[in-house]
């Protein structure tokens, strides 16, 4: 990824594309964590996307490269959140609700979006990075800057979450 | 019980099926990323001024009188594509409609209204106490006019059609803004509305209310907000750090203006790799300052210089109220975690996190209020205004120009439907696993060629919309447009509503994909409406559109043309 980094520094495009494509479904998930709105994940990594590749040349570190995307990104993703709330739920949202039961059963196929869907933003934030990014919770302190401890105590009770959600699957 | 682990690891190395429109973002923002660029403008805002220089000779009034063509060639674009040479036939002059306010004055000078399209070109203003105001507006791609406003955060999601507000995606508008003096600019407002928006109607009123003239890069610009505060009080100096050094606020900026300050910390050998990342992150994802925000960026930076008894103190960013509050309740009470704060003064901190709500917020703050020094509240009111000049709209309303006055526009589309062409296409229909794709109506306007396609899902099921590793699942979906020639031809393609009709018979329609991703449901039937733009060109009798879709492999799949005919 350095290397990518690197040549996109210098102004190859297709070195550009190829990291954010490679990083295209963890941003995802990461955005979809953070949002509920498709319209809104796609507003956040569009404007994700132009802020690195407009600022990619001030990135002094190549390593860091992936947790300076994800940290614009969720700073991306916080600033929407926050517009947002001024909104209430959509009728459509509603609407949907009225018809179509959420299903609670789990299979083994099921998305790890789907999967994770009934827990809070942060949650959902923090499993995505731990299980989907594979970051250490040492290294999710450091991008979400929060206490490791916070980072450890908030997953294990996501999990608990989680166990009393499929219990008796 | 299932092994929750292992359904977490199983399913986080799963493949994530991103959905076509997320997906299809991400291939256009990577595609035209270099338009969005400053680089990019500058560019295009020199050459149109020094068109204008040497067309019209400087006369910028002239050049207003062509709506915005130079030597009868257009200068706007949409999303890349050229309006046709035809353009300028079809302006309709505006006269006697401006507002002015606080020495900002917006007059709309012409409309243009297309079966599709609808420009406003307006002529701004700005004379010395209104430049004043807006801060610092050298880079124009800052400049933004909002219309219609009404989130309290400027922005132009919305139209107001026949007094009824609609929201419109960010692939359906577009402003473009240029420079023609250090005073007077020019604004193109630009919309594409569907029958969904005008149901119908040829002729109809658009208002636009709510208008403010916004610098957005004031809503970075924590400089500008730290000096505009120091004016009232001296008091910022104590909420900025330094280490040890004295530098007043002034100074620190001064540093801030040539990088110095910056490169004198990233510079010093005790600075760890952990404090770098949070010092990269937080300098380069809010453009121009070095802040930390929370209470272990705080930590860190204080670790780090507590040797050179480093004073503290929060240079607060844009973003959730809720981090700006533990940051500051973390700070003024050295004896509480930030755990021991979610616990003890927000009992129900996740619910919090979601919403914060005026009455949870007033509830513990006045209840770590009663708990306070009188000092800790004096500087914990000190800190809260700072914060609110931070926070988002507030804040950057002080330095918008909300403009005292509406535009009520009555337009049709009269004029160009005389010479608008709806051509009559024979049934064709591409099938792709269970969809199947038609054109449903092609109209060529002077200045557009609009194509309409329905996409159809047949059985379609919650699965095989969103998972990859459904046999019936449909990757992005998008066309390749070409001329008769096999020329790509340079196109927008966005999509406008989706109707899903439950098995039930339900039938659902929404603007966006909100949801489907949380719900499910079987044998129903999905229909996509979509929607391309290319320009007008006169000299094409046909052009080919090629459906494709983008599998998961990320590999392309060319589904067979359709041959269009635009005469």
């Amino acid at each position: 990824m350095e290397e990518l980094v690197k040549r996109a520094k210098k102004e190859d495009e297709n070195a550009f594309n190829e990291l954010i494509l490679t990083m295209k479904e963890e941003l995802y998930l990461i955005a979809k964590s953070k949002l509920y709105s498709e319209d809104d994940i796609a507003d956040a990594m569009q404007e994700t996307i132009l802020q690195c590749f407009k600022n990619l040349h001030r990135l002094k570190d190549n390593k860091f490269f992936k947790t300076w995307v994800i940290r614009i990104l969720i700073n991306e993703c916080n600033k929407i959140h926050k517009k947002k709330r001024k909104y209430s739920i959509s009728f459509e949202d509603k609407e949907f609700e009225k018809y179509i039961k959420v299903e609670e059963n789990y299979d083994e196929t099921i998305g790890f979006d789907v999967l994770i869907r009934n827990l809070d933003s942060e949650e959902k934030l923090i499993l995505t990075l731990y299980y989907c990014s594979g970051y250490t919770t040492k290294e999710i302190s450091k991008i979400l800057k929060k206490n490791e401890g916070t980072i450890r105590s908030k997953i294990s009770r996501s999990k608990d979450k989680l166990k009393k959600q499929y219990e008796g699957d | 019980m299932k092994d929750i682990e292992k359904m977490l690891e199983t399913a986080g190395k799963r493949h994530i099926d991103i959905p076509l429109k997320v997906e299809h973002r991400i291939q256009y923002t990577l595609q035209n990323k270099n338009k969005n660029s400053w680089r990019y403008y500058m560019k295009k805002i020199v050459t149109v001024i020094a068109s204008i220089m040497i067309v019209l000779i400087g006369s910028v009034s002239v050049y207003a009188a062509f709506g915005g063509t130079i030597g009868g060639k257009p200068v706007l674009d949409w999303f890349g594509i050229d309006f046709s040479d035809r353009y300028s036939e079809y302006v309709v002059p505006i006269e006697n409609e401006s507002i002015t306010t606080d020495g900002a004055t917006l007059s709309l000078i012409n409309t243009v209204c297309d079966d599709g399209f609808i420009t406003f070109e307006f002529d701004l203003t700005l004379n010395e106490d209104a430049k004043k105001q807006l801060g610092n507006i050298a880079d124009v791609e800052n400049l933004v006019v909002s219309f219609n406003d009404r989130t309290g955060i400027s922005n132009n999601n919305n139209i107001q059609i026949d007094g009824k507000l609609y929201d419109i995606s960010s692939s359906k508008r577009h402003q473009q803004v240029m420079k023609i003096s250090d005073y007077e600019y020019k604004i193109y407002q630009m919309y594409f509305l569907t029958d969904d928006e005008l149901q119908g109607k040829n002729n109809f009123t658009v208002t636009l209310d709510n208008i403010s003239i916004v610098n957005m890069n004031e809503k970075k610009d924590f400089k500008s907000r730290i000096r505009n505060y120091k004016k009232d009080s001296e008091s910022i100096d104590q909420l900025l750090y330094k280490s040890g050094s004295n530098q007043t606020v002034d100074e620190i900026l001064k540093d801030y203006d040539d990088n110095s300050t910056y490169l004198q910390i990233k510079n010093d050998p005790n600075i760890s790799d952990e404090f770098q990342v949070l010092l990269e992150t937080a300098w380069y994802s809010d453009g121009n300052s070095i802040l930390l925000d929370t209470q272990t960026g705080l930590k860190t930076f204080a670790k780090n210089y507590k040797s050179k008894e480093l004073t503290i103190a929060d240079v607060l960013k844009e973003n959730n109220i809720e981090e700006d509050l533990e940051t500051i309740l973390a700070k003024y009470r050295d004896d509480i975690t930030i755990d021991e704060l979610r616990e003890n003064y927000f009992s129900d901190y996740n619910s919090v996190s979601k919403e914060l709500s005026l009455e949870e917020y007033a509830m513990a703050t006045d209840k770590i209020d009663k708990e306070m020094s009188t000092e800790r509240k004096a500087k914990r009111k000190e800190i809260f205004t700072l914060v609110s000049l931070y926070d988002g709209a507030d804040g950057r309303k002080e330095k918008d120009i909300i403009m005292n006055g509406n535009f009520n526009i009555n337009l049709s589309k009269n004029t160009i439907l005389d010479d608008t062409n709806v051509i009559p296409q024979k049934s064709q229909t591409v099938s792709y696993k269970k969809m199947d794709i038609n054109i449903d109506k092609v109209t060529v306007t002077p200045i557009q060629t609009i194509i309409t396609l329905t996409s159809t899902i047949n059985n379609a099921s919650s699965d095989s919309i969103t998972h990859a590793y459904d046999k019936d699942y449909i990757g992005l979906l998008g066309y390749y447009v070409y001329d008769e020639e096999g020329n790509l031809l340079t196109n927008h393609q966005f999509e406008q509503k989706r109707t899903l009709i439950l098995d039930n018979g339900k039938t659902i329609e929404w603007y966006s994909s909100d949801g489907v991703n949380n719900l499910t449901f079987s044998n129903a039937t999905m229909i996509l409406k979509n929607y391309i733009t290319i320009r007008t060109d006169e000299n094409l009798d046909s052009i080919k559109v090629v459906p494709y879709i983008q599998e998961t492999s990320g590999n392309y799949q060319l589904l067979d043309s359709i041959i269009i005919k635009t005469k």
